[in-house]
């Protein structure tokens, strides 16, 4: 159990490691967009759409790092006054109604959007430069599985704090 | 599927989001998951259809997609040490004055808050910089403390603001003319502030001493050429990222792409540019924006949800209805608003609030870009509020336990910078032209 968790961990802190760079990746093709319109009067093609491409990415793998790090915020006015059991069982409640049953939907429903995109070559229509949109929907579906699964390791880790005699709380 | 009236739908659905908000649980998975499950009750199984729709086009919104770019900007300047440098070449400007440093951090937290914008971001900065250095000069600490809180929180307001930057695609305004409107608000929010704090100091000497000449032996030449050097440049740039989007030149995404591209340049200019910083950079950006997209794309689950089942428009009745006419209606607004402040960070609010709000204020007729306003300076006051403010919690967690300042200190601090905030708003609701102006002076 404690590999399987690991391994999850890791998969996030990896996937994250790699995306933060996207964010330089997007500042410098729209950088490259500027100066080639105003400088060299010579705008591209492809800059608009790729900054969205990259942002998009960028936006949806950092969800499973970011609750890695438990960085997603909640309102903690009460629950930071009650004991680490208190909140052990509101958040395997939590997991149990509000995360599992959203995220896993959602899951699914963008396994089928992407298996639909490759299969019909749906493209982008924002520009003329037609990029196909698979990759962009296959990258949603990876980051709602991270998503999903990092909450599957908390949510283990929640039972493990329920389960775990009285006074051996820190 | 179950029928159910507008009505029941808008009780069940704002009713059923803060009984889930209050048990802390993460607030993107609350309101994402009332608004699939009333949908997928009322309409059936396709409404996950539509909710992914909803969530792949926002998830790739372009104007959306300036908030990481704005963010890295603001994490550049701080992790490298940039912020720092401002701040210590204005103390060698104004230290010796009355109340200087707390004036400056209202200076440097209006100017670098403005672009990471989340209000734990920008207190927790000011909380770890300027307030050990206000303390330490045996600056009263109700002052000290207040100034952090006003300063951490007006940095999300003044442009280019991240707040405004998500607050635009949600109500269908322009993201540069919410700039140009909230400039001048803004910048006067700012004055009054730095005028408050002199004022304050000159009547009361020992609330912010001025630091003895010895330590600030410098010559004049000297120390306004530190002053061009550390602090006139990033605000040159912060300045030509406003003047971008001000003149038509560049759309707002545009211009937060150059303004983290004219930060990387500088950053190397200066020679800060170091292995560790740039990685903090980027993980702070990473960090941020997961976390606001997942509220955004999750929430806009939700309104849309809740207005097409008609809670707009019960929420519009309800609201135009109260005694008072349209200015009634306009202070139970700017009630709950203030009352949302005092719990949540801007992110739920904007996301959730706005468009939910959006048919009472074509009901209303007031001017949406006005209106906007209206709501992001009224939440200042509510971010500041005792006893849950959100900006007094980050306070009291980042500031460093020998300095001593305690939960009473804040709260004596905040009180007169949350006076001058309905002070300007009040001025606002009278000449609307402080809002309006500036924009209707925008090219394009």
């Amino acid at each position: 159990m404690a590999k399987f968790l690991r391994i999850i961990d890791l998969a996030n802190e990896y996937t994250g490691k790699m995306v933060r760079w996207v964010a330089l990746g997007m500042i410098f093709s729209t950088t490259y967009e500027v100066i080639a319109r105003y400088f060299f009067n010579a705008p591209t093609q492809w800059a608009h759409q790729t900054v969205m491409q990259l942002g998009g990415a960028l936006v949806c793998l950092s969800w499973g790092w970011v609750l890695l790090h438990r960085g997603h915020i909640g309102l903690d006015v009460i629950s930071r006054r009650l004991s680490p059991r208190q909140q052990a069982v509101i958040n395997v409640a939590g997991y149990l109604l509000l995360f599992f049953p959203l995220i896993g939907l959602l899951a699914y429903v963008s396994y089928d959007w992407m298996i639909d995109s490759w299969v019909m070559g749906e493209k982008w229509t924002v520009s003329f430069w037609r990029p196909p949109m698979g990759p962009s929907r296959t990258i949603f579906v990876i980051a709602f599985i991270l998503l999903f699964f990092q909450g599957v390791a908390h949510f283990i880790r929640e039972i493990a704090t329920l389960r775990a005699p009285k006074g051996e709380l820190t | 599927m179950i029928d159910l009236s507008a009505e029941a739908v808008t009780v069940i659905m704002l009713v059923g989001l803060v009984a889930l908000l209050i048990t802390g649980f993460p607030l993107a998975f609350a309101v994402g998951t009332v608004g699939l499950a009333v949908g997928i009750l009322t309409k059936g199984f396709h409404t996950v259809d539509l909710i992914y729709i909803q969530l792949f086009e926002h998830a790739h919104g372009y104007t959306l997609l300036a908030a990481p770019m704005f963010v890295y900007m603001g994490y550049m300047l701080e992790s490298t040490g940039i912020a720092e440098g401002m701040y210590q070449a204005l103390y060698l400007f104004m230290g010796r004055l009355r109340g200087g440093l707390a004036i400056i951090t209202v200076v440097v937290g209006t100017v670098l808050a403005a672009c990471v914008g989340v209000i734990g971001a920008s207190v927790t900065m000011l909380a770890i910089v300027a307030l050990p250095a206000m303390v330490k000069r045996g600056y009263s600490r109700s002052l000290a403390a207040g100034t952090v809180c006003a300063s951490g929180t007006l940095g999300i307001l003044i442009p280019p603001s991240i707040m405004l930057v998500v607050y635009g695609p949600m109500a269908a305004l322009s993201v540069g003319k919410l700039f140009m409107a909230a400039f001048i608000p803004g910048f006067i929010l700012a004055g009054l502030y730095a005028l408050y704090i002199a004022i304050r100091c000159l009547v009361q000497p020992g609330a912010g001493p001025g630091a003895p000449p010895d330590t600030v032996q410098v010559s004049l030449l000297k120390r306004f050429l530190v002053v061009v050097r550390a602090a006139l440049p990033p605000a040159f740039v912060i300045m030509s990222v406003l003047g971008s989007i001000f003149f038509g030149l560049a759309s707002p995404t545009e211009a937060a792409a150059f303004g983290g591209f004219a930060t990387t340049v500088l950053v190397i200019i200066y020679r800060k540019l170091t292995w560790s910083s740039l990685i903090d950079a980027l993980t702070g950006t990473m960090r941020v924006t997961g976390m606001i997209f997942l509220i955004v794309v999750l929430s806009v689950a939700y309104t849309a949800v809740f207005l097409s089942l008609g809670g707009g428009d019960v929420v519009a009745e309800a609201i135009v209805g109260t005694p008072g006419g349209r200015w009634g209606a306009f202070a139970v607004i700017m009630f709950i608003v203030f009352i949302l402040g005092m719990f949540l960070d801007w992110i739920g609010i904007v996301f959730i609030m706005v468009p939910i709000l959006a048919p009472t204020i074509i009901a209303l007729e007031f001017n949406p870009l006005w209106f906007a306003m209206m709501v992001v300076i009224n939440l200042q006051t509510g971010f500041m509020s005792p006893p849950f403010a959100t900006s007094i919690f980050y306070l009291r967690g980042a500031a460093a336990p020998e300095l001593g300042v305690e939960y009473g200190h804040i709260i004596k601090g905040v009180y007169p910078f949350i006076t001058i905030v309905l002070v300007v708003i009040t001025l606002c609701v009278f000449f609307p032209q402080i809002v309006l102006w500036l924009p209707g002076q925008m090219i394009r």
